[in-house]
Protein backbone atom coordinates (compact mmCIF):
# COMPACT_ATOMS: atom_id res chain seq x y z
CA UNK A 1 0.00 0.00 0.00
CA UNK A 2 1.85 3.27 -1.32
CA UNK A 3 1.18 6.25 0.95
CA UNK A 4 0.52 9.29 -1.86
CA UNK A 5 2.48 11.91 0.29
CA UNK A 6 5.60 10.67 0.85
CA UNK A 7 5.16 7.40 -1.93
CA UNK A 8 6.51 4.97 1.00
CA UNK A 9 5.37 1.10 0.26
CA UNK A 10 3.98 0.30 3.89
CA UNK A 11 2.48 -3.41 4.21
CA UNK A 12 -0.83 -3.99 3.33
CA UNK A 13 -3.36 -3.77 6.59
CA UNK A 14 -1.72 -0.20 7.80
CA UNK A 15 -4.19 2.20 8.52
CA UNK A 16 -1.30 5.05 8.44
CA UNK A 17 1.86 5.69 6.61
CA UNK A 18 4.88 4.63 8.79
CA UNK A 19 7.22 7.08 7.10
CA UNK A 20 5.19 10.31 7.69
CA UNK A 21 2.34 8.61 9.90
CA UNK A 22 -0.79 10.14 6.79
CA UNK A 23 -3.58 8.13 6.89
CA UNK A 24 -4.01 5.06 4.60
CA UNK A 25 -6.87 3.87 5.39
CA UNK A 26 -9.31 4.31 7.97
CA UNK A 27 -12.09 1.91 7.27
CA UNK A 28 -11.97 0.70 10.96
CA UNK A 29 -11.50 4.23 12.29
CA UNK A 30 -14.39 6.23 13.13
CA UNK A 31 -13.40 10.25 12.90
CA UNK A 32 -16.11 12.59 13.10
CA UNK A 33 -15.90 14.51 9.48
CA UNK A 34 -18.44 17.17 9.89
CA UNK A 35 -16.11 20.61 10.69
CA UNK A 36 -17.33 22.99 13.38
CA UNK A 37 -18.93 26.01 11.76
CA UNK A 38 -19.11 29.60 13.19
CA UNK A 39 -22.47 30.77 15.41
CA UNK A 40 -24.00 33.36 13.22
CA UNK A 41 -24.07 35.85 15.95
CA UNK A 42 -19.83 35.91 16.15
CA UNK A 43 -19.37 37.17 12.53
CA UNK A 44 -20.02 40.94 13.40
CA UNK A 45 -17.30 40.28 15.99
CA UNK A 46 -15.09 38.46 14.34
CA UNK A 47 -15.50 41.23 11.32
CA UNK A 48 -14.85 44.06 13.74
CA UNK A 49 -12.27 42.54 14.75
CA UNK A 50 -10.58 41.83 12.01
CA UNK A 51 -11.08 45.30 10.89
CA UNK A 52 -9.33 46.22 14.02
CA UNK A 53 -6.13 44.18 13.13
CA UNK A 54 -6.69 45.55 9.70
CA UNK A 55 -5.78 48.94 10.67
CA UNK A 56 -3.56 48.31 12.62
CA UNK A 57 -3.80 50.27 15.84
CA UNK A 58 -0.16 49.03 16.79
CA UNK A 59 1.85 48.65 13.24
CA UNK A 60 3.90 46.00 13.19
CA UNK A 61 6.95 47.05 10.97
CA UNK A 62 7.91 43.44 10.06
CA UNK A 63 4.16 43.13 8.43
CA UNK A 64 5.00 45.10 6.10
CA UNK A 65 2.82 47.54 6.35
CA UNK A 66 4.09 51.17 5.23
CA UNK A 67 3.41 52.71 8.26
CA UNK A 68 6.81 55.32 9.02
CA UNK A 69 8.84 54.35 11.55
CA UNK A 70 8.47 57.07 13.65
CA UNK A 71 4.70 56.51 13.97
CA UNK A 72 4.56 53.12 14.56
CA UNK A 73 7.46 54.00 17.50
CA UNK A 74 5.09 56.54 18.91
CA UNK A 75 2.30 53.93 18.70
CA UNK A 76 4.40 51.44 20.41
CA UNK A 77 5.83 53.94 22.75
CA UNK A 78 2.33 54.90 24.08
CA UNK A 79 1.33 51.35 24.25
CA UNK A 80 4.18 51.06 27.19
CA UNK A 81 3.56 55.11 28.73
CA UNK A 82 -0.24 53.91 29.36
CA UNK A 83 0.64 50.23 30.48
CA UNK A 84 3.18 51.89 32.88
CA UNK A 85 1.32 54.39 34.37
CA UNK A 86 0.05 51.81 36.80
CA UNK A 87 2.90 49.89 37.99
CA UNK A 88 2.27 45.90 37.67
CA UNK A 89 -0.86 46.91 34.92
CA UNK A 90 2.00 45.83 32.21
CA UNK A 91 2.91 42.97 33.79
CA UNK A 92 -0.83 41.39 33.96
CA UNK A 93 -1.68 42.26 30.61
CA UNK A 94 1.30 40.15 29.45
CA UNK A 95 0.63 37.93 32.02
CA UNK A 96 3.75 38.03 34.25
CA UNK A 97 1.32 38.04 37.73
CA UNK A 98 4.86 37.00 39.72
CA UNK A 99 5.99 40.35 38.88
CA UNK A 100 3.08 42.61 39.76
CA UNK A 101 4.04 42.16 43.40
CA UNK A 102 7.38 42.94 43.48
CA UNK A 103 6.56 46.17 40.99
CA UNK A 104 3.71 47.87 43.02
CA UNK A 105 5.83 47.04 46.44
CA UNK A 106 8.58 49.23 44.77
CA UNK A 107 7.01 51.72 43.59
CA UNK A 108 5.23 52.15 46.77
CA UNK A 109 8.45 52.09 48.66
CA UNK A 110 9.32 55.21 45.87
CA UNK A 111 6.62 56.96 46.59
CA UNK A 112 6.83 56.80 49.96
CA UNK A 113 10.39 57.91 50.21
CA UNK A 114 9.14 60.60 47.62
CA UNK A 115 6.27 62.21 49.92
CA UNK A 116 8.96 61.78 53.19
CA UNK A 117 11.48 63.68 51.71
CA UNK A 118 9.44 66.19 49.48
CA UNK A 119 11.11 68.83 48.81
CA UNK A 120 14.43 67.94 49.64
CA UNK A 121 17.51 65.89 47.88
CA UNK A 122 16.55 62.46 48.81
CA UNK A 123 12.84 63.17 47.50
CA UNK A 124 14.16 64.64 44.45
CA UNK A 125 15.95 60.78 44.36
CA UNK A 126 12.91 58.40 44.85
CA UNK A 127 11.12 60.85 42.54
CA UNK A 128 13.35 60.01 39.85
CA UNK A 129 13.51 56.46 40.93
CA UNK A 130 9.64 56.04 40.89
CA UNK A 131 9.71 57.90 37.34
CA UNK A 132 12.73 55.88 36.21
CA UNK A 133 10.44 52.77 37.29
CA UNK A 134 7.70 53.50 34.75
CA UNK A 135 9.74 53.94 31.75
CA UNK A 136 11.25 51.10 32.72
CA UNK A 137 8.13 49.59 32.52
CA UNK A 138 6.96 51.65 29.88
CA UNK A 139 9.55 50.64 27.83
CA UNK A 140 10.04 47.08 28.42
CA UNK A 141 6.10 47.00 27.74
CA UNK A 142 6.62 48.93 24.76
CA UNK A 143 9.36 49.50 22.62
CA UNK A 144 12.39 47.16 23.79
CA UNK A 145 10.82 44.55 21.71
CA UNK A 146 10.75 46.80 18.61
CA UNK A 147 13.59 48.94 19.14
CA UNK A 148 17.11 46.52 19.61
CA UNK A 149 19.82 49.57 19.04
CA UNK A 150 21.37 50.95 21.95
CA UNK A 151 21.18 54.24 21.40
CA UNK A 152 17.46 53.91 20.53
CA UNK A 153 16.80 52.52 23.68
CA UNK A 154 18.65 55.20 25.44
CA UNK A 155 16.95 57.54 23.56
CA UNK A 156 13.37 55.96 23.87
CA UNK A 157 14.25 55.67 27.58
CA UNK A 158 15.07 59.33 27.91
CA UNK A 159 12.35 61.05 26.38
CA UNK A 160 9.67 58.56 28.15
CA UNK A 161 11.41 59.38 31.70
CA UNK A 162 11.02 63.10 30.44
CA UNK A 163 7.25 62.28 29.62
CA UNK A 164 6.68 60.67 32.80
CA UNK A 165 8.56 63.04 34.81
CA UNK A 166 6.21 65.75 33.85
CA UNK A 167 3.12 63.77 34.12
CA UNK A 168 4.34 63.44 37.62
CA UNK A 169 4.24 66.56 38.60
CA UNK A 170 1.25 67.27 37.29
CA UNK A 171 -0.45 64.49 38.96
CA UNK A 172 1.43 65.95 42.12
CA UNK A 173 -0.10 69.45 41.46
CA UNK A 174 -3.75 67.85 40.99
CA UNK A 175 -3.46 65.95 44.16
CA UNK A 176 -2.18 68.04 46.46
CA UNK A 177 -3.87 71.54 45.27
CA UNK A 178 -4.05 72.59 48.58
CA UNK A 179 -0.61 71.98 49.95
CA UNK A 180 3.01 73.61 48.60
CA UNK A 181 5.95 73.77 50.24
CA UNK A 182 8.87 76.97 50.10
CA UNK A 183 12.37 77.39 51.56
CA UNK A 184 13.12 79.76 54.42
CA UNK A 185 16.01 81.95 54.25
CA UNK A 186 14.98 83.81 57.31
CA UNK A 187 15.76 81.84 60.09
CA UNK A 188 13.00 82.65 63.13
CA UNK A 189 13.56 80.96 66.30
CA UNK A 190 10.39 80.96 68.01
CA UNK A 191 9.27 78.72 64.84
CA UNK A 192 12.89 77.05 65.09
CA UNK A 193 13.27 77.45 61.50
CA UNK A 194 16.53 78.34 59.99
CA UNK A 195 17.74 79.06 56.95
CA UNK A 196 17.19 76.22 54.38
CA UNK A 197 14.57 74.55 56.02
CA UNK A 198 11.43 73.57 54.05
CA UNK A 199 7.96 74.40 55.28
CA UNK A 200 4.69 72.89 54.06
CA UNK A 201 2.15 75.82 53.14
CA UNK A 202 -1.55 75.53 52.47
CA UNK A 203 -3.17 77.86 50.19
CA UNK A 204 -6.55 77.85 52.20
CA UNK A 205 -5.35 79.36 55.42
CA UNK A 206 -3.74 82.42 53.33
CA UNK A 207 -6.82 84.14 53.74
CA UNK A 208 -8.22 87.01 56.45
CA UNK A 209 -8.42 85.04 60.53
CA UNK A 210 -5.50 83.55 59.43
CA UNK A 211 -2.91 85.42 58.93
CA UNK A 212 -1.65 87.30 62.54
CA UNK A 213 1.40 88.78 63.46
CA UNK A 214 4.49 86.47 62.83
CA UNK A 215 3.01 83.77 60.65
CA UNK A 216 5.14 82.52 58.44
CA UNK A 217 3.72 82.80 54.17
CA UNK A 218 4.67 82.07 51.44
CA UNK A 219 4.57 85.31 48.70
CA UNK A 220 6.23 86.92 46.24
CA UNK A 221 8.00 89.44 47.23
CA UNK A 222 9.08 92.15 44.95
CA UNK A 223 12.69 93.36 43.97
CA UNK A 224 14.70 95.69 45.37
CA UNK A 225 16.74 96.93 42.52
CA UNK A 226 15.77 93.01 40.87
CA UNK A 227 18.62 92.16 42.75
CA UNK A 228 17.48 89.81 45.26
CA UNK A 229 18.46 86.13 44.63
CA UNK A 230 14.86 84.69 44.85
CA UNK A 231 13.18 87.47 42.04
CA UNK A 232 9.92 87.77 42.81
CA UNK A 233 9.23 84.46 43.22
CA UNK A 234 7.53 82.88 45.77
CA UNK A 235 9.36 83.22 49.20
CA UNK A 236 8.89 82.60 53.09
CA UNK A 237 8.92 85.49 55.04
CA UNK A 238 7.02 86.58 58.37
CA UNK A 239 4.14 89.04 58.81
CA UNK A 240 5.41 91.81 60.97
CA UNK A 241 3.24 94.40 60.60
CA UNK A 242 -0.77 94.32 60.22
CA UNK A 243 -2.58 97.03 57.82
CA UNK A 244 -2.37 100.25 59.25
CA UNK A 245 0.29 99.93 61.53
CA UNK A 246 3.55 101.73 61.22
CA UNK A 247 6.84 99.65 61.66
CA UNK A 248 10.49 101.30 62.16
CA UNK A 249 13.77 99.48 62.98
CA UNK A 250 15.18 100.39 66.49
CA UNK A 251 18.77 100.05 67.85
CA UNK A 252 19.14 97.63 70.58
CA UNK A 253 21.41 98.19 73.29
CA UNK A 254 24.39 96.10 73.07
CA UNK A 255 24.42 95.84 69.17
CA UNK A 256 21.46 94.45 66.60
CA UNK A 257 18.17 95.63 65.78
CA UNK A 258 14.49 94.79 66.38
CA UNK A 259 11.16 96.02 64.86
CA UNK A 260 8.84 98.43 66.81
CA UNK A 261 4.84 98.82 65.99
CA UNK A 262 4.06 102.16 67.11
CA UNK A 263 6.53 102.70 69.11
CA UNK A 264 6.59 99.47 71.31
CA UNK A 265 9.43 97.16 70.52
CA UNK A 266 9.00 93.43 69.55
CA UNK A 267 10.68 90.20 71.18
CA UNK A 268 13.70 89.50 69.08
CA UNK A 269 13.55 85.85 69.10
CA UNK A 270 10.07 86.01 67.75
CA UNK A 271 10.26 88.76 65.19
CA UNK A 272 13.94 88.85 64.14
CA UNK A 273 14.77 91.64 62.19
CA UNK A 274 17.11 90.15 59.03
CA UNK A 275 20.43 92.20 58.54
CA UNK A 276 19.74 93.81 55.34
CA UNK A 277 16.87 95.79 57.26
CA UNK A 278 19.09 96.90 60.06
CA UNK A 279 19.12 100.76 58.87
CA UNK A 280 19.04 103.80 61.61
CA UNK A 281 15.43 105.49 61.02
CA UNK A 282 13.57 102.67 58.59
CA UNK A 283 9.96 103.87 59.42
CA UNK A 284 6.74 102.38 56.90
CA UNK A 285 3.00 102.48 57.29
CA UNK A 286 1.33 99.46 56.25
CA UNK A 287 -1.46 100.66 53.79
CA UNK A 288 -4.99 98.86 54.36
CA UNK A 289 -5.30 95.26 53.06
CA UNK A 290 -1.35 95.15 53.05
CA UNK A 291 1.14 93.39 55.21
CA UNK A 292 4.45 94.31 56.49
CA UNK A 293 6.56 90.83 55.95
CA UNK A 294 10.59 90.47 56.78
CA UNK A 295 12.00 88.15 54.88
CA UNK A 296 16.46 87.56 53.48
CA UNK A 297 17.01 88.99 50.80
CA UNK A 298 20.72 89.41 49.61
CA UNK A 299 20.73 93.27 47.83
CA UNK A 300 23.81 95.06 46.15
CA UNK A 301 23.81 99.12 45.99
CA UNK A 302 21.79 101.74 48.71
CA UNK A 303 18.50 101.70 49.06
CA UNK A 304 16.26 103.54 51.15
CA UNK A 305 12.79 103.28 53.36
CA UNK A 306 10.58 103.87 50.04
CA UNK A 307 12.23 100.64 48.53
CA UNK A 308 11.90 98.48 51.68
CA UNK A 309 8.48 99.75 51.58
CA UNK A 310 8.01 98.61 48.04
CA UNK A 311 9.73 95.19 48.52
CA UNK A 312 8.10 94.00 51.92
CA UNK A 313 4.66 95.62 51.88
CA UNK A 314 2.99 92.98 49.78
CA UNK A 315 -1.40 93.04 49.43
CA UNK A 316 -2.72 90.73 50.80
CA UNK A 317 -4.38 89.17 48.18
CA UNK A 318 -0.76 88.65 47.16
CA UNK A 319 -0.08 85.85 50.15
CA UNK A 320 -0.04 82.65 48.27
CA UNK A 321 -0.25 80.21 51.04
CA UNK A 322 0.47 79.86 54.95
CA UNK A 323 3.21 77.61 56.77
CA UNK A 324 1.76 74.55 58.52
CA UNK A 325 4.25 72.39 59.26
CA UNK A 326 8.21 72.69 58.92
CA UNK A 327 9.01 69.47 56.56
CA UNK A 328 12.65 68.98 56.11
CA UNK A 329 15.03 68.50 58.03
CA UNK A 330 13.23 65.41 59.10
CA UNK A 331 14.26 65.30 62.99
CA UNK A 332 12.93 69.38 63.23
CA UNK A 333 9.79 68.28 61.90
CA UNK A 334 6.44 69.26 63.22
CA UNK A 335 3.57 71.85 63.36
CA UNK A 336 3.94 75.55 63.20
CA UNK A 337 3.00 77.35 66.05
CA UNK A 338 0.84 80.60 65.84
CA UNK A 339 3.09 83.39 67.33
CA UNK A 340 -0.39 85.30 68.75
CA UNK B 1 -29.85 -8.16 -22.97
CA UNK B 2 -27.17 -9.01 -21.10
CA UNK B 3 -26.71 -12.93 -22.06
CA UNK B 4 -25.44 -13.49 -18.53
CA UNK B 5 -28.32 -11.50 -17.13
CA UNK B 6 -30.64 -14.81 -16.08
CA UNK B 7 -28.10 -16.98 -14.79
CA UNK B 8 -28.28 -17.27 -10.61
CA UNK B 9 -25.15 -17.27 -7.98
CA UNK B 10 -25.33 -17.88 -4.59
CA UNK B 11 -22.98 -15.47 -3.89
CA UNK B 12 -23.90 -13.03 -5.79
CA UNK B 13 -25.41 -10.03 -4.70
CA UNK B 14 -29.31 -8.53 -5.45
CA UNK B 15 -28.76 -6.13 -8.17
CA UNK B 16 -29.63 -2.46 -6.51
CA UNK B 17 -31.09 0.22 -7.88
CA UNK B 18 -28.23 2.37 -7.01
CA UNK B 19 -25.32 0.43 -9.77
CA UNK B 20 -28.50 0.33 -12.18
CA UNK B 21 -26.65 1.84 -15.61
CA UNK B 22 -26.75 5.61 -16.04
CA UNK B 23 -26.87 6.60 -12.12
CA UNK B 24 -23.44 7.30 -10.63
CA UNK B 25 -22.17 5.31 -8.22
CA UNK B 26 -21.86 7.65 -5.14
CA UNK B 27 -19.11 6.85 -3.57
CA UNK B 28 -16.04 9.61 -2.06
CA UNK B 29 -15.03 10.37 -5.82
CA UNK B 30 -18.69 10.85 -6.58
CA UNK B 31 -18.82 13.63 -3.76
CA UNK B 32 -15.66 14.80 -4.35
CA UNK B 33 -16.33 15.56 -7.75
CA UNK B 34 -19.98 17.15 -7.52
CA UNK B 35 -17.39 19.57 -4.22
CA UNK B 36 -15.49 20.44 -7.07
CA UNK B 37 -18.27 21.31 -9.01
CA UNK B 38 -19.97 23.48 -6.36
CA UNK B 39 -16.54 25.07 -5.97
CA UNK B 40 -16.55 26.05 -9.65
CA UNK B 41 -20.06 27.32 -9.15
CA UNK B 42 -18.92 29.62 -6.53
CA UNK B 43 -21.76 27.49 -3.92
CA UNK B 44 -18.75 27.29 -0.83
CA UNK B 45 -21.64 25.97 1.20
CA UNK B 46 -22.82 22.48 -1.21
CA UNK B 47 -19.33 22.23 -1.70
CA UNK B 48 -18.35 21.78 2.23
CA UNK B 49 -21.33 19.05 2.43
CA UNK B 50 -19.78 17.18 -0.80
CA UNK B 51 -16.75 16.88 0.75
CA UNK B 52 -18.13 15.49 3.89
CA UNK B 53 -20.05 13.44 2.37
CA UNK B 54 -17.00 12.03 0.27
CA UNK B 55 -15.29 11.99 3.61
CA UNK B 56 -18.04 9.73 4.81
CA UNK B 57 -17.61 7.44 2.40
CA UNK B 58 -13.60 7.61 2.79
CA UNK B 59 -11.83 9.47 5.90
CA UNK B 60 -8.35 9.14 3.56
CA UNK B 61 -9.48 11.14 1.31
CA UNK B 62 -6.71 14.18 1.72
CA UNK B 63 -8.37 16.52 -0.80
CA UNK B 64 -11.41 16.10 0.96
CA UNK B 65 -9.62 17.19 4.23
CA UNK B 66 -8.09 20.24 2.49
CA UNK B 67 -11.01 21.36 0.43
CA UNK B 68 -13.24 21.02 3.66
CA UNK B 69 -10.75 23.91 5.25
CA UNK B 70 -10.66 25.62 1.65
CA UNK B 71 -14.50 26.03 1.93
CA UNK B 72 -14.19 26.93 5.55
CA UNK B 73 -11.73 29.74 4.65
CA UNK B 74 -13.80 30.91 1.71
CA UNK B 75 -17.28 30.77 4.08
CA UNK B 76 -15.12 33.46 6.09
CA UNK B 77 -15.00 30.74 8.81
CA UNK B 78 -11.09 31.32 9.80
CA UNK B 79 -10.63 29.89 13.06
CA UNK B 80 -12.80 27.04 12.60
CA UNK B 81 -10.70 26.82 9.34
CA UNK B 82 -7.82 26.60 11.10
CA UNK B 83 -9.45 24.13 14.22
CA UNK B 84 -10.49 21.83 10.88
CA UNK B 85 -6.72 22.10 9.50
CA UNK B 86 -5.73 20.78 12.79
CA UNK B 87 -7.94 17.75 12.89
CA UNK B 88 -6.65 17.20 9.22
CA UNK B 89 -3.22 17.47 10.43
CA UNK B 90 -3.41 14.84 12.81
CA UNK B 91 -4.41 12.62 10.15
CA UNK B 92 -1.73 14.15 8.13
CA UNK B 93 1.16 15.07 10.14
CA UNK B 94 2.80 17.84 8.68
CA UNK B 95 1.24 17.96 5.74
CA UNK B 96 2.31 21.31 3.52
CA UNK B 97 -1.06 21.90 1.87
CA UNK B 98 -2.56 21.79 5.36
CA UNK B 99 -0.25 24.22 7.02
CA UNK B 100 -0.45 26.31 3.76
CA UNK B 101 -4.26 26.33 4.32
CA UNK B 102 -3.46 27.59 7.55
CA UNK B 103 -1.83 30.47 6.58
CA UNK B 104 -4.42 31.31 4.11
CA UNK B 105 -6.87 31.68 7.11
CA UNK B 106 -4.76 33.73 9.22
CA UNK B 107 -3.45 35.79 6.18
CA UNK B 108 -7.28 36.10 5.77
CA UNK B 109 -8.02 36.86 9.16
CA UNK B 110 -5.28 39.34 9.53
CA UNK B 111 -2.86 37.42 11.67
CA UNK B 112 -0.13 38.23 9.48
CA UNK B 113 2.80 36.95 11.71
CA UNK B 114 1.52 33.54 12.26
CA UNK B 115 0.44 33.41 8.55
CA UNK B 116 4.24 33.67 7.88
CA UNK B 117 5.01 31.24 10.42
CA UNK B 118 2.74 28.55 9.00
CA UNK B 119 3.87 29.85 5.27
CA UNK B 120 7.44 29.12 6.06
CA UNK B 121 6.81 25.92 7.89
CA UNK B 122 5.01 24.31 4.77
CA UNK B 123 7.53 25.77 2.28
CA UNK B 124 10.13 24.29 4.26
CA UNK B 125 8.46 20.59 3.89
CA UNK B 126 9.35 18.16 0.92
CA UNK B 127 6.98 17.63 -1.87
CA UNK B 128 5.12 20.95 -2.69
CA UNK B 129 2.05 21.23 -3.75
CA UNK B 130 0.86 24.32 -5.93
CA UNK B 131 -1.68 25.12 -3.14
CA UNK B 132 1.19 25.46 -0.72
CA UNK B 133 2.90 28.42 -3.09
CA UNK B 134 0.07 30.24 -3.78
CA UNK B 135 -0.71 30.68 -0.03
CA UNK B 136 2.83 32.24 -0.32
CA UNK B 137 1.71 34.11 -2.64
CA UNK B 138 -0.64 35.21 -0.61
CA UNK B 139 1.03 36.05 2.26
CA UNK B 140 4.06 37.91 0.60
CA UNK B 141 1.17 39.97 -1.22
CA UNK B 142 -0.44 40.73 1.84
CA UNK B 143 2.94 41.65 3.21
CA UNK B 144 3.35 44.39 0.36
CA UNK B 145 6.38 41.92 -0.79
CA UNK B 146 7.72 41.81 -4.08
CA UNK B 147 8.43 37.89 -4.86
CA UNK B 148 4.38 36.88 -4.61
CA UNK B 149 4.16 36.40 -8.98
CA UNK B 150 7.33 34.50 -9.04
CA UNK B 151 5.23 32.35 -5.73
CA UNK B 152 2.12 32.28 -8.21
CA UNK B 153 4.36 31.11 -11.41
CA UNK B 154 5.84 28.44 -9.45
CA UNK B 155 2.20 27.25 -8.22
CA UNK B 156 1.23 27.34 -11.48
CA UNK B 157 4.53 25.33 -12.51
CA UNK B 158 3.63 22.75 -10.04
CA UNK B 159 -0.12 22.57 -11.07
CA UNK B 160 0.65 19.48 -13.17
CA UNK B 161 -2.69 17.43 -13.93
CA UNK B 162 -4.75 20.15 -12.52
CA UNK B 163 -3.21 23.39 -13.75
CA UNK B 164 -6.38 24.35 -14.81
CA UNK B 165 -7.81 25.05 -11.03
CA UNK B 166 -4.31 26.34 -10.21
CA UNK B 167 -4.45 29.09 -12.75
CA UNK B 168 -8.15 29.76 -11.97
CA UNK B 169 -7.24 30.18 -8.09
CA UNK B 170 -3.73 31.84 -8.72
CA UNK B 171 -5.98 34.29 -10.39
CA UNK B 172 -8.74 34.73 -7.34
CA UNK B 173 -5.68 35.12 -5.67
CA UNK B 174 -4.04 38.21 -7.36
CA UNK B 175 -7.54 39.38 -7.81
CA UNK B 176 -7.84 39.22 -4.24
CA UNK B 177 -5.42 41.17 -3.37
CA UNK B 178 -5.18 43.78 -6.12
CA UNK B 179 -3.04 42.71 -8.89
CA UNK B 180 -6.23 42.60 -11.69
CA UNK B 181 -3.52 42.75 -14.55
CA UNK B 182 -1.87 40.05 -13.42
CA UNK B 183 -4.99 38.35 -12.57
CA UNK B 184 -6.76 39.32 -15.99
CA UNK B 185 -4.35 36.53 -17.61
CA UNK B 186 -4.85 33.49 -15.65
CA UNK B 187 -8.52 33.98 -15.15
CA UNK B 188 -8.90 34.49 -19.04
CA UNK B 189 -7.05 30.59 -19.39
CA UNK B 190 -9.05 30.01 -16.37
CA UNK B 191 -13.03 30.41 -18.54
CA UNK B 192 -11.50 28.61 -21.24
CA UNK B 193 -10.83 25.56 -19.41
CA UNK B 194 -13.72 26.01 -16.94
CA UNK B 195 -16.23 27.65 -19.80
CA UNK B 196 -19.26 26.99 -17.75
CA UNK B 197 -18.07 27.55 -14.16
CA UNK B 198 -20.10 30.20 -12.85
CA UNK B 199 -17.04 31.42 -10.44
CA UNK B 200 -14.36 31.71 -13.33
CA UNK B 201 -16.34 34.05 -15.11
CA UNK B 202 -17.67 36.02 -12.14
CA UNK B 203 -13.60 36.46 -11.18
CA UNK B 204 -12.79 37.58 -14.83
CA UNK B 205 -15.70 40.16 -14.78
CA UNK B 206 -14.80 41.51 -10.98
CA UNK B 207 -11.45 41.76 -12.77
CA UNK B 208 -12.22 43.54 -15.99
CA UNK B 209 -14.54 45.67 -14.28
CA UNK B 210 -11.60 47.39 -11.41
CA UNK B 211 -9.47 47.46 -14.74
CA UNK B 212 -12.13 49.50 -16.07
CA UNK B 213 -12.72 47.04 -19.10
CA UNK B 214 -16.22 46.83 -21.02
CA UNK B 215 -15.83 43.01 -21.06
CA UNK B 216 -17.04 43.41 -17.39
CA UNK B 217 -20.20 43.48 -17.75
CA UNK B 218 -20.55 40.55 -20.51
CA UNK B 219 -18.29 38.00 -18.21
CA UNK B 220 -20.53 39.10 -15.15
CA UNK B 221 -23.68 38.63 -17.43
CA UNK B 222 -22.01 34.77 -18.45
CA UNK B 223 -21.31 34.14 -14.47
CA UNK B 224 -25.38 35.15 -13.64
CA UNK B 225 -26.23 33.04 -16.69
CA UNK B 226 -24.77 30.37 -15.40
CA UNK B 227 -25.75 30.92 -12.04
CA UNK B 228 -28.98 32.67 -11.62
CA UNK B 229 -29.18 35.27 -8.68
CA UNK B 230 -25.98 34.68 -7.72
CA UNK B 231 -26.05 37.50 -4.70
CA UNK B 232 -21.97 38.54 -5.33
CA UNK B 233 -22.13 38.61 -9.08
CA UNK B 234 -25.66 40.43 -8.83
CA UNK B 235 -23.95 42.95 -6.84
CA UNK B 236 -20.70 43.12 -8.97
CA UNK B 237 -22.80 43.70 -11.82
CA UNK B 238 -24.72 46.70 -10.29
CA UNK B 239 -21.25 47.94 -9.40
CA UNK B 240 -19.93 47.46 -12.80
CA UNK B 241 -22.97 49.24 -14.66
CA UNK B 242 -23.14 52.36 -11.51
CA UNK B 243 -19.48 53.16 -12.88
CA UNK B 244 -19.65 56.31 -14.86
CA UNK B 245 -17.05 56.60 -17.60
CA UNK B 246 -15.02 59.04 -15.45
CA UNK B 247 -14.42 55.89 -12.85
CA UNK B 248 -13.83 53.21 -15.33
CA UNK B 249 -11.07 55.85 -17.82
CA UNK B 250 -10.01 56.05 -14.25
CA UNK B 251 -9.38 52.65 -13.37
CA UNK B 252 -8.25 51.87 -16.80
CA UNK B 253 -5.59 54.56 -16.49
CA UNK B 254 -4.45 53.68 -12.64
CA UNK B 255 -5.54 49.93 -12.55
CA UNK B 256 -3.12 47.17 -12.04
Amino acid sequence: MQCRRCEFENMPGQTACFQCGSLLSAESMDIKVEPPRMALWKKPWRWFMRQVRATRIIPHPKAGWRVPGWCHAFGIGLLGVLLSVVPGLAHVVRKRFRSVGLYLALWGAFVFGLFFFYGGFWGMVFLGLAVAMHAWIAVHAGLLEEVSALRYRLLALALIAVVLAVLYREVGRWVLQDITGGHVTHPVAFHRVREGDFVLVRRSLACEGHLTRGSLVLAPMAAVYGQYSRGARGVIAQIVALPGETLTVEEVPGGGACFAIGGERLEIDRYPVPEWLTMKGLSVTVPKDHFFLSTAFRTRGAYGAADVARACVVPAAGIEAKAFMRWLPVWRRGFVREVE
Amino acid sequence: MNRFASLEFDDADPPSKRESPGEPVRDAPFFYRQAMLAWLGGDWELGLRNYSRALERNHALFEAWSGQVMMLIELGEYPEAQVWADKALELFPEHPELLAEKAIACVRDEKLTKAMAYSDNAVSKDRLTWRVWLSRAEVVMRRKGRLAEECVHKAVTLGGGSVNVTRLEAGRVLSMHGRYAAALEYLERAVKDFPKSPLAWYELGRCQSQLGLSQAAASLQQALYLRPDWPCAVRQMDRTLKAGLLIRVWRRLLGR
